[in-house]
């Protein structure tokens, strides 16, 4: 019984992509469990994503027909709802035995926001306070539901999130209907207001109860809509900068069923455009990029061949190559093949001697494809130049991702995608002399 | 001049101290085995002595705040040679009076920072994949054969996460347990022989059914699935047995 409700609960959730478990140092002597800083993942999926939460819904029994979700109401899947005792007893049996960080809370919605929030909230009582349980929580927000039962959540939860879903209102009003964008936005903004002020409370008085100690996070759904990359990162920019979110999911999406604007199941999983999604995310929030460079009106979509900080290089030539012993940490930063730990390794290196290439791949960077861009001692060791015609193809990657149609069975697909660097015939030729 | 040292990290300490009061530039450190090698060098028992390890400590801890944790990681390894590395990233460290490991142009930080990183990582995965069985009421026990000798870097961790709970978690490799217990915990040694745990069905079963379901099916990837749990971590892992 049980278990089969772990099946149809879990199975519903697996479409969210966020699992993490940091940004929280909730720790209580009296029970168990603690929250660990960094987060920790306990497993990997036979997808190669990571478990770290026990990640399921309270219910899919839902009340709204939203056409891309495989819960909507029309869709005939079977149906069930934990109680909050059997989920919480199964959240604490599999945290004991370190299997989990803690839970990922989400839900289809019962009856309606207030009482599927109310359900969702039992659980979480139960397990803080009759359990006395430390470990992760991490609250889906039900659009619509009542503040107070909001602001309960924060007090519960380490992270809240609710799920922008579509990129753009228009996409918001043809698929999911029900839905509206206000009521999205209204509890992004509440769990912001709430946390700025708990902030403020726990300067005056330390006890005050921590609300949402690890933030707010969102998930936009990519390729169900035909947005591009570039107002999908615009508006990752404005969740960023407007609402604090800590992080911004993007799920690609896999066809659950057939609406007349959306992409049928024959269409490939777009995998690779949601991997260059991830890539130009961290270029926002750990290598000072902004928006705006990475992609705009002009070039509105991510090269799928290319990481963007390559292709941010590619169109920049002007600014290359530069000197390893002086750039500045922000302009390391920009160098591909240099990540954060080896820009940081570098500046703390050259205050002792002035470094090489050799000594650039003893701090980490990968020298394949920053030799392009860096000079060394005043030597420039490549044989192509940052604005070379010819240096688009060199960088360029074979998909690491294969693109999977349902009609491949994974094992074809997998081979075809393993080609590595895909040379075109006036490259090779070009880079014939040279290596002679 | 070749160190004996008895093998322990305040051992090693002691031979460092002796060594710079005797300004010796040619020291070589190994551990002391039962039939001492012939060699052409001169040797020296170093005698363990805490005061003076503290000494060369509370010096390395003036280097910066992570070194002799990060001294003390790479050391873990146990790995052949180990104590040389360390002295000549010592020599680096103290020559400079700055952190050693910000300076990885040096082939020897560059070693040690990487095995001390090594058996850091192993010590996450151990925090991962540890995988509790329910023996009894507050009682639990896990089983782990870790490359490395981790146990003193994760012990604290799986305490303070169950403070009220007695467990044991059993070391098959290096024949060591840590023991947990509401008063504390402490690391034992193991006999050769250990029985394997009984199985815990009822929340095993649950986790297998949960790990299957979670995976999405239209994207796959069991190449990635490795290189985050390779397989021989698998062997105690609850969600990889049928």
């Amino acid at each position: 019984m049980l278990e089969e409700k772990l099946k149809i609960l879990g199975g519903a959730a697996k479409y969210d992509a966020s699992c993490s478990s940091s940004g929280s140092g909730r720790a209580g002597k009296d029970g168990f469990g603690n929250a660990h800083m960094a987060g920790i993942c306990h497993s990997w999926a036979a997808d190669g994503r990571c478990i770290s939460l026990l990640k399921v819904l309270m219910s899919n029994e839902c009340v709204y027909n939203c056409s891309y979700c495989v819960n909507r109401r029309g869709n005939d899947v079977p149906r069930a709802t934990f109680t909050p005792e059997e989920l919480a007893a199964l959240t604490a049996e599999f945290y004991r035995r370190n299997y989990i960080e803690g839970l990922f809370l989400s839900s289809a919605v019962v009856h309606n926001p207030d009482y599927t929030m109310e359900l969702m909230l039992k659980t979480l009582r139960i397990l803080r306070k009759s359990y006395r349980f430390y470990g992760y929580i991490h609250l889906k927000v039900i659009p619509g539901a009542d503040p107070l039962l909001l602001y309960e959540a924060g007090l519960l939860a380490d992270r809240l999130s609710v799920n922008i879903e579509l990129p753009s209102e228009k996409s918001l009003k043809l698929l999911a209907p029900q839905k509206k964008k206000t009521a999205i936005i209204r509890p992004m903004e509440a769990i912001k207001s709430n946390k700025l002020q708990n902030l403020e409370e726990r300067k005056l008085f330390t006890s005050a109860p921590l609300f949402a100690p690890a933030g707010q996070t969102t998930q936009v759904i990519v390729g169900a809509t035909p947005e591009s990359d570039f107002s999908i990162l615009q508006l990752t920019k404005s969740l960023y900068n407007r609402y604090n979110m800590k992080r911004v999911y993007y799920s690609a999406y896999i066809p659950v069923g057939r609406h007349p604007i959306l992409p049928g199941p024959d269409r490939p999983v777009p995998l690779l455009r949601e991997h260059r999604l991830y890539q130009a995310d961290w270029l926002l929030r750990f290598y000072r990029f902004d928006a705006d460079e990475i992609v705009d009106s002009e070039n509105p979509n991510l090269d799928l061949n290319l990481d963007p900080k390559c292709a941010w290089a590619l169109r920049h030539p002007e600014l290359f190559p530069v000197d390893i012993n002086s750039a500045e940490y922000e302009l390391l930063l920009r160098v591909p093949g240099i990540g954060v730990t080896s820009a940081r390794r570098i500046i703390e290196a050259r205050r002792h001697k002035k470094l090489d290439l050799d000594d650039m791949r003893k701090m980490g960077c990968v020298i394949k494809r920053a030799i392009y861009f860096v000079t060394a001692k005043g030597r420039f060791a490549a044989t192509v130049s940052p604005d070379s015609p010819i240096l688009r193809d060199i960088l360029s990657e074979g998909t690491p991702y294969p693109q999977m149609s349902l009609f491949d069975t994974p094992s074809t697909s997998l081979l075809q995608g393993g080609s590595k660097l895909s040379l075109s015939d006036s490259t090779r030729a070009a880079l014939q002399p040279v290596k002679i | 001049m070749v160190y004996y040292y008895d093998s322990t990290f305040d051992g090693l300490m002691t031979a460092i101290f002796d060594i710079y009061s005797a300004k010796d530039n040619e020291a070589i450190i190994q551990p002391t085995t039962e039939n001492v090698p012939f060699t052409l060098y001169g040797s020296h028992n170093v005698i363990t002595n805490v005061a003076k390890s503290d000494r060369v400590q509370k010096g390395l801890r003036k280097l910066g705040p992570r070194v002799l944790e990060q001294l003390y990681k790479a050391w873990l390894s146990h790995d052949d040679g180990i104590e040389n590395i360390m002295l000549s990233v010592i020599r680096i460290g103290l020559s400079s009076g700055k952190d050693p490991f910000e300076q990885r142009t040096h082939e020897a930080v560059c070693k040690l920072d990487s095995i001390q990183r090594k058996v850091s990582r192993e010590a996450e995965r151990m925090l991962q994949f540890v995988r509790f069985k329910k023996l009894a009421e507050n009682l639990y026990a896990a089983d782990i054969e870790p490359h490395f000798d981790v146990l003193e870097l994760i012990g604290e961790h799986f305490h303070s996460r169950f403070p009220q709970s007695n467990f044991i978690i059993r070391n098959l490799r290096h024949y060591k347990a840590i023991l947990s217990t509401p008063a504390g915990w402490h690391i034992t040694s193991l006999p050769r022989d250990n029985p394997p745990l009984p199985k815990d069905a009822e929340y095993e079963n649950l986790w297998r059914t949960y790990f299957k379901i979670i995976a999405n099916e239209s994207r796959i990837n069991l190449k990635l699935q490795r290189q985050f749990v390779p397989l021989k971590y698998r062997k105690h892992l609850t969600e990889f047995q049928i």
